[in-house]
C-alpha cells in the first residue's frame, strides 16, 4: 500500500512539476537607456528575432535625437537657421501626435523646449558640474514656443516661426519605440513579452497562467513602493525627479521642466501612469508631473489616462480610483489618498 | 506492513519533493549573475562564487562585486554614480545599469519577485 502511495506521490510531482517554459531575456543599451525584453516561451529563432527588435529601436534612437547625429537634430537646426525643411510621413505622424497631446496637456508636455533642456544642460548624459542657468537667461526662453510654431510652407515642407523652437521628444519618443518594438514582436508572432527600456515598459499577453507582475520603484528609496499585475496590452510609465539632476548648494535640480517657469517642476516626485497606448502613457507622466498636486487629477482627464499614482514631494501618495484597484504596496503603505470619482 | 523496499521508496520520495522545493520554490535567490557591456553577448557568473572583476566601456573600467549570492557596482567612471549607489542586488530580477559606460548587472533565478521593475 505504502508503495502504491509513494509511487503516486511520485507521479503526480512528476506530473506537476513538469518543466515549465522558460522565458527568455535579453538586455542591450539602446534610446540612451538599457532595453531589457523579456519573452514567455520563446521561440527558437529568438536571437534573430532580438536582432531584428534592436536594430528598430536603435533605428527610432537615431530618427528622434534631438542634438548631435540625429535626423531629429539636423531638422532642428535647419528650422533654427531659417530654413524649410521635409518631413517624412513617420517623423510628422510622431510630431502631430505629439503637438495633440500637448495640446490637451494645457501645455504641460511641451515637445517644443528643447532650449530651455539645453540651457539646464539636461540633453546629455552627463551635465557638467556648474550652477543653475541665470535667471537673465531662462527669461529669454518665456513664453515657451510650442509645435503650432511649427509651420507648413505652400510646397509641402516645413519652416519655424519662432527662432526658438527646438524639437525635442524626450518625453515621448521613448513611447513610441517601445510601441515600434511591441509592434515588431507581434510581428513575428510573439504574444507575451515585456519590453522595458529603462524603467518605462509595456507588457503584451502574460506570463503563462500568470499576469507579468511589474515593481514601480519608491522614488526616495532603494527598493520597490509597489507592485503591479499588468496583463494583455499595458504600458507603465513613470517620471521621477530622480532620474535626472545635479544639486547647487544643498538645491536638487531635475530634468522634468515646467514650460511656463523654464525651471525644474516643484511639488512632485514621481507620477506612474498604465494605459494601453506606451506614447501617451510617456507623454502624460510628464504633463502630470508638471501639473503637480493642485492640476494633475484635471490634466490627467483632459489627456483621457484614469491609472495614475502620484508621490509628492512630502511623500504623500495620491492616485485615481482606477489606479487604486491595480496596485499593491509592496513593503509598507505610505498614506495614500483615493480622491472621489 | 512496512518492507524495507517500501521505506526506500517513501525516503526517494520525500528527497525528491525537497530537492525539487530547492530548486523550483526558491523564492527568489539568485542563482547567476549576467553582466552586458555594450553590444557584446552578456557572460553569466555563478551567483554563490566571490570575484571582483572589472569591466571595459567607453567611459573606463566598471568594477563588479560577487558575493554570496548578491552582486555591486563597486567602481564606476561615469559621473552620477547611480550604479553604485543602487548597492547590493539582493533578489533574483534585480538589475542596474552604469548606461555612460554602457555596463549593466543583474541577478537571474527561478522565481524573480518581479518580472519588470518601473522607474
Amino acid at each position: 500500500m505504502i508503495r502504491r502511495m509513494a509511487m503516486c506521490v511520485l507521479l503526480a510531482l512528476l506530473a506537476g512539476c513538469a518543466q515549465e517554459p522558460r522565458t527568455g531575456r535579453h538586455a542591450f543599451f539602446a534610446l540612451g537607456t538599457l532595453v531589457e525584453i523579456s519573452v514567455y516561451d520563446p521561440p527558437e529563432d529568438f536571437d534573430e528575432i532580438l536582432r531584428d527588435v534592436e536594430a528598430r529601436l536603435l533605428e527610432q534612437e537615431h530618427r528622434w535625437r534631438a542634438w548631435g547625429d540625429g535626423t531629429l537634430a539636423n531638422i532642428n537646426e535647419r528650422l533654427a537657421a531659417g530654413d524649410a525643411v521635409a518631413l517624412d510621413a513617420a517623423m510628422l505622424a510622431g510630431i502631430e501626435r505629439a503637438r495633440d497631446i500637448a495640446q490637451r496637456s494645457g501645455g504641460r508636455f511641451n515637445p517644443a523646449i528643447g532650449r530651455m533642456i539645453e540651457t539646464w544642460g539636461f540633453n546629455v548624459e552627463e551635465r557638467d558640474a556648474g550652477p543653475p542657468p541665470a535667471d537673465s537667461e531662462l527669461a529669454t526662453l518665456l513664453p515657451p514656443p510650442t509645435l503650432l510654431a511649427l509651420e507648413q510652407t505652400g510646397d509641402g515642407l516645413w519652416r519655424s516661426a519662432d527662432s526658438r523652437l527646438w524639437i525635442d521628444m524626450g518625453a515621448f519618443a521613448k513611447g513610441l519605440a517601445v510601441e515600434t518594438a511591441i509592434a515588431a514582436l507581434r510581428g513575428h508572432g510573439i504574444e507575451n513579452a515585456v519590453v522595458n527600456a529603462g524603467g518605462d515598459l509595456k507588457v503584451i499577453g502574460q506570463h503563462g497562467a500568470r499576469p507579468w507582475r511589474i515593481g514601480v520603484r519608491d522614488p526616495r528609496g532603494d527598493g520597490v513602493l509597489a507592485a503591479v499585475d499588468a496583463s494583455g496590452n499595458e504600458s507603465v510609465f513613470t517620471s521621477g525627479d530622480y532620474e535626472r539632476f545635479f544639486e547647487w548648494e544643498g538645491v536638487r535640480y531635475h530634468h522634468i521642466i515646467d514650460p511656463a517657469t523654464a525651471r525644474p517642476a516643484r511639488g512632485v516626485t514621481s507620477v506612474t501612469v498604465i494605459h494601453s497606448d506606451a506614447a501617451l502613457a510617456d507623454a502624460a507622466a510628464t504633463a502630470l508631473f508638471v501639473a503637480g498636486p493642485g492640476e494633475w487629477r484635471a490634466t490627467a482627464r483632459a489627456l483621457g489616462v484614469d491609472k495614475v499614482m502620484i508621490v509628492l514631494e512630502n511623500g504623500r501618495v495620491e492616485m485615481t480610483p482606477e489606479m487604486e484597484e491595480r496596485v499593491e504596496f509592496v513593503d509598507s503603505a505610505p498614506h495614500a489618498e483615493i480622491p472621489a470619482p | 506492513m512496512i518492507r524495507p523496499g517500501d521505506a526506500v521508496i517513501a525516503l526517494a520520495g520525500v528527497a525528491l519533493i525537497a530537492a525539487l522545493s530547492m530548486n523550483i520554490y526558491s523564492g527568489g535567490a539568485a542563482r547567476v549573475v549576467r553582466v552586458t557591456q555594450g553590444s557584446h553577448d552578456p557572460v553569466d557568473y555563478p551567483a554563490r562564487e566571490h570575484r571582483k572583476f572589472s569591466v571595459s566601456g567607453p567611459l573606463g573600467e566598471t568594477v563588479i562585486e560577487i558575493r554570496d549570492g548578491r552582486a555591486r557596482v563597486l567602481q564606476s567612471p561615469c559621473l552620477r554614480k547611480l550604479c553604485i549607489r543602487a548597492g547590493w542586488l539582493e533578489d533574483a530580477g534585480d538589475a542596474t545599469a552604469c548606461v555612460p559606460n554602457r555596463v549593466s548587472v543583474a541577478l537571474l533565478g527561478s522565481d524573480p519577485r518581479f518580472d519588470a521593475i518601473n522607474f
